[in-house]
């Protein structure tokens, strides 16, 4: 954690306990509605819960990079997104191929751990791409600001 | 979150952070072992998971107890404390009278007792808190 910077780390400790309790959440309703309901909506529940793993991976990488705490100084942003975005891109093609079924019998079977990492990767490149042109946007407005 | 001051909310947030990044450690060895040798130790996977998320929680606990961050400004935590002892006293002295492993896996009859122990947990780290200041502060005296 030393190559960030302190409104970086406190960022990174932010969105990484929400996602925490994020996590607490879904899989307190997870747990409650397997009891209740016996309803699987996986093939096995390890599966489930890796998969509700991943939805809080993906928010807190998220929240990162749209507070500006994903990269540090020395990295370029823009040469990581864009391969960032080309992974995405190639693993999004492979997982959807018609040899690995994603839902067999009304469940979601483990070939969704590859979508799951090429939707990462693509919203790293998005989320990216959209602050850049949020702060692009802010920059304008405030020189407009100024030279009225 | 409004009602902790600036220090306590980093200290929450940091030991949540840590929390979670211990958690994601746990799920991920917890599957490739079922994966590769297909161990299984709890009755049910859900069990499982519930059981590594109560680690994580109760690291969260014993850490932000630690650092003075659990308990709000305007609560006492003497009082707190000796509601959370009784209440941890009592689910553990509950728990042991049925028995929580059968067949070599945990059974579900261990919630009560992880839920005892988490209570038990946060006067436990409490009393710890109060004891190392109180020799730092002794020692701060005799070296004055």
């Amino acid at each position: 954690m030393n190559q960030f910077d302190e409104y970086q780390k406190y960022m990174r400790y932010k969105y990484d306990s929400h996602a925490f309790k994020l996590l607490l959440f879904l899989v307190f309703i997870n747990f409650v509605v397997g009891i209740y309901t016996d309803f699987q909506w996986a093939e096995t529940s390890g599966l489930e819960h890796l998969i509700l793993s991943y939805i809080a991976v993906i928010y807190t990488v998220i929240m990162y990079i749209y507070h500006g705490a994903y990269f540090n100084k020395k990295q370029n942003g823009k040469l990581y997104a864009g391969l960032f975005f080309a992974i995405g891109l190639l693993s999004l093609i492979t997982g959807f191929s018609p040899y690995s079924p994603i839902i067999v019998d009304g469940k979601i079977t483990s070939n969704i751990i590859m979508l799951l990492n090429g939707g990462m990767f693509l919203l790293i490149a998005i989320t990216y791409l959209l602050r850049l042109y949020l702060e692009k946007r802010k920059n304008e407005k405030e020189g407009e600001e100024y030279y009225d | 979150m409004d009602n902790f001051d600036e220090y306590q909310k980093f200290m929450r947030y940091k030991y949540g952070a840590y929390s979670f990044i211990f958690l994601m450690l746990l799920i991920m060895i917890n599957y490739l072992l079922s994966l590769v040798f297909e161990v299984q130790w709890a009755e049910t996977k859900e069990l499982e998971f519930f059981l590594l998320i109560s680690i994580a929680l109760g690291y969260f606990i014993v850490m932000s107890v630690y650092k003075g961050a659990f308990f709000h400004q305007k609560y006492t935590p003497t009082v707190y404390s000796a509601i959370y002892f009784f209440l941890g006293l009592m689910n553990i002295y509950v728990s042991f009278s049925i028995s929580f492993i059968k067949d070599g896996r945990v059974t579900f009859n261990s919630i009560m007792l992880i839920n005892g122990v988490l209570w038990f947990l946060i006067p436990a780290a409490y009393i710890i808190r109060e004891f190392v200041e109180k020799r730092r502060d002794k020692n701060d005296i005799e070296e004055k």
